[in-house]
Order: structure tokens, then sequence, then C-alpha cells
């Protein structure tokens, strides 16, 4: 541990805003904070937001933290810890019944610090600020993958991915490779002004990288 | 002591003469005897013990329901003796100075217990009764084979003295005794104390303690001066046991805490509840090691459990006002030491509980957990697990990534598609003339694929394609044998998917996302 590292911990007051979880580095520019910060609900949608939901997961679950994702059955697992999502700490819950929603959820926030949500039926409202309270104050993520169409209240950042070609296919011949992304980014406070970046994901290691602009 | 060693078996009602056992966490926990006489041991994995007995019947452990039906076995210990002592569902235990004298002597009193318990297994399992100087003593003493083991007053260490040095549960301790030489208790007792602090510690100080035949606690245990008892007032009184283990857990995590502040932790604890109509139940639980919260809660759980569940007669007939949690016995706290500088933040043990209470609302498969496996096509590659039947706490090599480095025959390289579609969804591929494009026999195309239509979409350009790679599976066995072909493609508007071709129908398997 280095010593910002620590003189950052030892800090006698963190404000709540201060809470972060770490992005990947090919992101960092979308996030003037350096991090994520905790009790954020995040919303993901394009093509490629898969992808990105795992690679964002990778960095967000470092240090022992866990990630859930729920109702997301068709979730590439494969390719998620290919790109950096460590699989040993990813807990899959099914679809619960609408009536079970908010209980699961509620069990779920106390205990991860990342949860990826899929919702098949539209949240209501009291549902929806119950959750964002829990998940603020047990510092956890909330991931739309849906890209929050379900979620009745604003988002706190909203990621939108465009997806470029793929790169290696040719008429017949050879296999998919790499591709690049980009990553639109907007949200509350100091993220209110949209950034973009184009990323590499997967780069041709299979990881995420980060490519001009 | 009273043991039952079948007891987990004996709560699922298996008849004793059939082959069973129960599993937790894929371990064997508990066998019939008819099992162990095929070679099923305890702590065999569960492949290996259906190895050796292919019939056996496989029963998950239940806590619950083993402490729930434990009751009527403790209820009778409980009319010898005022201070019962629980230690899990199968172990019962209370202090026999008084008993025995009252009862005319060790051995009348034990005979009177096993006379008292025997009736209530109806003869499903076998029933244990030792009476010794100490609690360890006492259950080696059960484990003798006999039904009732009595060793006489200061005899612990000459009972002990021959026993394997293994009876002491600490692998790591033992272990290393072994290698020096000392394989009896005896050898171990027969070392001063002082070298085995030396060499060994606290622990090891403790362990000779045990096999010296004194006390398994250390002298210092005290009741506590100060008070750290913490109750709950039911309003209005609570009569379905949900609501009462909420207050359980939420109590036992305000006894932990109030416990952790003065540096002690509790081996022994003692739980109260009394109903409107003044009714009490009190019983004292025991734990091997100490008592963490989630351990209390359970035991609470428990007892309110089988006592609201009991036969009509002595079930209490009003809900419950209070419930109290008393710590009979406390020692001071070595427990975990966090990380200097602020936890180190490990969530498994939250998301084991987590998983407990999903489980029970959703059932058990619906809460899984990754691991990888051998497999071509996408979805092959990832084997889900009910996440109850894993230690999350444990490292995990099968969820991680490098599990399998070999290579498997037809499986593609990366990247992976992010999306596995549940049913893959039939489509149709042409060529620049508008013919279906079919694989052939010795897996080549019938011509360029140029279009690719789905039912209810507008047609789609393929910009640039790869494959197929045939892959055949099991071509050994007619019944699952499966002929199939990959390809990769990549559509007009970016989008890249992975198409399956099985007996010329060809469908959407994957998207990379």
């Amino acid at each position: 541990m280095t010593l910002p590292e620590i003189r950052e911990r030892i800090a006698p007051v963190r404000l709540a805003g201060q809470h972060q979880l770490p992005v990947p580095v090919a992101l960092a520019e979308l996030f003037p904070l350096g991090g994520l910060p905790t009790g954020w609900s995040v919303g993901v949608s394009g093509v490629g937001s898969w992808s990105l939901v795992a690679a964002l997961a990778g960095a967000l679950v470092e240090d022992h933290r866990w990630a859930a994702f729920v109702g997301a059955e068709e979730f590439g697992l494969v390719a998620a810890s290919e790109v950096g999502l460590p699989l040993d700490r990813v807990l899959l819950v099914e679809h619960p019944e609408p009536q079970q929603w908010a209980t699961v959820m509620a069990v779920l926030v106390e205990a991860v610090s990342v949860l990826c949500i899929n919702p098949s039926h539209p949240i209501g409202q009291r549902d929806a600020r119950r959750l964002i309270a829990r998940a603020r104050e047990q510092q956890t993520v909330l991931v739309h993958l849906d890209g929050g169409r379900a979620w009745p209240v604003p988002l706190d950042l909203s990621l939108w991915v465009e997806a470029g070609t793929w790169e290696g296919l040719g008429q017949g011949s050879g296999y998919l490779c790499s591709r690049k992304l980009t990553v639109e980014a907007q949200g509350r406070r100091s993220m209110a002004m949209a950034r973009r970046r184009v990323v590499s994901l997967p780069d041709v290691d299979g990881h995420m990288l980060k490519a001009g602009c | 002591m009273v043991w039952c060693p079948d007891w987990p078996l004996v709560s699922w009602g298996v008849p004793m003469d059939e082959p069973a056992l129960v599993l937790e966490v894929n371990r064997v926990v508990a066998t019939t005897p008819a099992a162990r006489a095929e070679g099923v041991a305890l702590g065999q994995r569960r492949r290996e013990a259906q190895g050796r007995c292919p019939e056996v019947v496989l029963l998950g452990r239940d806590l619950d329901r083993e402490a729930r039906l434990f009751d009527p076995v403790v209820a009778a210990v409980d009319e010898f003796a005022p201070r019962v002592e629980v230690t899990g569902p199968g172990l019962v235990g209370f202090p026999t100075r008084g008993p025995s004298r009252f009862f005319g002597g060790d051995s009348a009193l034990a005979e009177m217990v096993y006379e008292k318990v025997q009736p209530l297994l109806a003869r499903r399992g076998e029933l244990r009764v030792a009476l010794a100087d100490g609690v360890f003593t006492a259950r080696l003493a059960a484990r003798t084979g006999e039904p009732i083991t009595v060793v006489a007053p200061g005899q612990s260490a000459a009972f002990l003295a021959d026993l394997p040095i293994t009876a002491i549960d600490d692998p790591e301790l033992t272990e290393v005794l072994t290698r020096l030489g000392i394989t009896t208790l005896g050898r171990f007792a027969a070392l001063s104390s002082t070298d085995v602090v030396g060499r060994f510690g606290r622990d090891g100080l403790l362990a000779h303690r045990l096999a010296k035949g004194e006390d398994d606690h250390p002298p210092d245990l005290r009741r506590p001066a100060f008070d750290l008892s913490v109750s709950w007032a039911f309003e209005p009184p609570a009569d379905r046991i949900e609501t009462c283990a909420y207050a359980a857990k939420a109590l036992a995590e305000e006894f932990h805490a109030g416990l952790q502040s003065r540096g002690l932790a509790c081996t022994r604890v003692a739980i109260e509840a009394e109903t409107e109509a003044g009714e009490r139940s009190l019983r004292l639980w025991r734990n091997q090691g100490l008592l963490s919260a989630a351990d209390v809660a359970d035991r609470a759980r428990w007892q309110l459990d089988s006592w609201l569940h009991q036969g009509v007669n002595s079930r209490p007939t009003s809900g419950i006002v209070h419930l109290s949690l008393i710590p009979d016995e406390v020692v001071p706290a070595t427990g975990n030491q966090l990380a200097f500088w602020g936890a180190t933040n490990d969530q498994a043990e939250a998301v084991t509980r987590a998983v407990a209470r999903l489980q029970t609302m959703l059932g058990p498969d619906s809460v899984t957990v990754p691991e990888f496996k051998g497999g071509i096509g996408p979805g092959e590659r990832i084997r889900l697990v009910p996440a109850a039947a894993v230690d999350l706490t444990q490292p995990r090599p099968a969820a991680s990534a490098g599990w399998l480095n070999e290579p498997w025959p037809g499986q593609l390289p990366a990247p992976s598609p992010a999306k596995v579609h549940a049913d893959p969804k039939p489509i149709e591929l042409r060529d620049r003339s508008g013919q279906l494009v079919v694989v052939g026999g010795r897996g080549l195309l019938s011509g360029d694929p140029a279009m690719m239509c789905m039912a209810g979409r507008p047609s789609q350009m393929v910009a640039t394609w790869a494959g197929p790679w045939p892959a055949e599976q099991r071509w050994w066995d007619p019944l699952t044998r499966s002929r199939r072909a990959r390809m990769q493609v990549c559509l007009g508007d970016g989008s890249a998917h992975l198409l399956m071709v099985e007996r010329q129908s060809w469908f959407i398997e994957a998207s990379y996302d």
C-alpha cells in the first residue's frame, strides 16, 4: 500500500461523495472523480453494453468485493471472465416474482457491492426509492442492464454504448478478434457534462484498452 | 453427555438398515450403519460415497429440522437436571454432581437417562450416554461404542491416556504431534505445560489441558460481573416464528456487539422466552468453539421453533412477549484481528448469509454461482452450482480464470459472446442468388452467405463471416450425439453473432454484445 492510499484511509472525515469504487483504467477519463461513487445507480444501454458491464463490474469488485446479477440468464459468463470479471465473486439470482422483487433486492443490497439488475416488470416508485436509500447506506452500486427502462426515478449516471465494427473477420476466414466501442457518459453533479471516449473492448489481448478519441 | 451419533439421519426418519447419508457442502457428515458397512465414511465426497455404495440415499443437511425434532430429547433430559446445555442437534449435556447424588450414583443416573431417552428414538439410531469429570472426556467416552460409559471421578486422565492424539479437534496441532512421535493423549499429557506453551502457544496449552482430563475451558472462566444480557419486548405478542427469528437476529447482533465492546466472546448462552400467559422456555446452548452472532441467532430460532410447534399440550397458549439472550460463560476474545488500516472488506460471509435467506424465498436452484467446465459451445463452458452447496468463504479454483487451460477440441478462441441466448432463435441464411445456404457432409458451405433472415424482422446483410467449424459431440452415444457446426458472422449493422447449424437448421446461439 502506498503512502497516499494510507493517508486517504486514515483521513478523519470522509464525505459520502468520497466513497468510491474503482473503475477500469480505460474508462477513467469518463469519471472525473476518479471512481464511481457508492450508492449511485448506473444505467447501461446500447449494443455492447453487456461487455461493458462485465468490464466495469470487474474493476468495481476489486479488493474482495462481490457482484450479484439478478435476472441475467443470458449473460455470457465466459466472455465476462475474459474481460476481467472474477467469477469466484459473482452470484447469480433468477428473476424473482414481482411481489418478491423488493425483498430479494433488500437482501442482496446488504451483501454485495455491485448489484446488476435487469427487471422484467416495471418497478414501483416506492420500491425504487427504498432500494436507492438502502444502496446509499450500504455503499452498493446499482447497475441497470436494461438502461433503466423499468426504473421510475432518474438515474445517477447513464452510459450509452455505440459499437463499432468487429475486426478479424473476413469473407470465410479469420476469427472475431477485437472491436471499438464509443462510450458516452452523462450523470449528476460533477458528471453533468456528457463525455465520450472510445475504447477497445475486447482488445486483441481480450482486455479493455483506451483507444484514440 | 447424551449423544445420538446418527442424529441427522434419525431426524430424516430413515430406517437404519438402509444405506443413507447426509451431505453438507458435498461432504458426508452422517451415515447409517448399513452405509458404513459398504465403506462409506464421514468426510468423503459425494461421488466417492456413491462409488462405494451406488444405491445409497442422499439427504441434505437441515439443521432447523434436526433441532426441532431434537427438542423432545432435550425435554426428557431436562427432567433430570435444571441446567441442561445443548451443544447442537444430537448432543446434549448437563452437570451431574447434584442429580447423581439424588438419583443414587453415577451409573444409576446414566442408566435412567438411557431408559428415558431410548424410547424417543423409536429404535432408529444409536444412543450413547457418558458421564465423566469434564465435557471433553464425556464426549470421547460417548464415542467408545458402549451405550453407557461412566468414567469414575479422577479417572479422566487414565481413561484418555490410550486414545489417539487425533481426538483433539485441531488437525494442525495433531499432525505436528504425530510427527514428533506423540500419538496418544497420554503421552501428550505427560509433557510439562511450560514446554507445551513454549512450543505451541495458547492453543497448545488448551489442548494439553484437555489431554490431562481437565476441563476444556480455561480456569478463568467466569460469569460476567456486568450485565451483558439483551432482551426484546414484542409488542404486540409474536406468535409466528418468522417474527421471532428476525427479532432474534437483531438481538444476536446487539448481544455480540455488547460482548465485543468488552473484549469478550461467549461460549455458552442462555436463551429465554416468555409468553403473555407467563409460560417460559429457558435453554442453555454451548458451542465447541465460540458462538458468533449468526450462531446465537440460529440457536434462538431453533429453540423458539420447536417450542411453538410442540404438541397441543405443551405448546405455549399465547404469543411471545419477551426474548432475552444471557451470556452464561464468557472468555476473553482472541478472535479475528482486523487489518491495521481498516478492515479488509471481505464480503463472503455476508454473501453466504444472503444466499441462505434467498434460498428460503426463491428455492435452492435459483441462487447459483458459476464454475468453469469443459465444453464447446459458449453456454456449455459454465456450470451453475447452487450457491448453498458451496463454501463461499473458501477460495474456489473452479471459478477462477485459468482453471481449465487444456485445449478443448472445437472450442472457439476468445473473445466469447457476451450474450448467450437461452433459447436459440431460428434463422435462415441465404447466398447472393437467394438460395438457402446448407452445410455439406464434409463441413463445407453450399455458397457464401449474403443475407440473414429472422422471422418477423427485416433481413440483414452479412458483411463478413468465418467458419463453419464442425463439432461432433458424443458420437459414441446414439441418444445424445449431436453433429453441429458453428459460424461467426458480422452483419451490416455492425453486430456480430455466433450461428449454430444442426440438421440443416440455422440458429443464433449467442451474440457478441
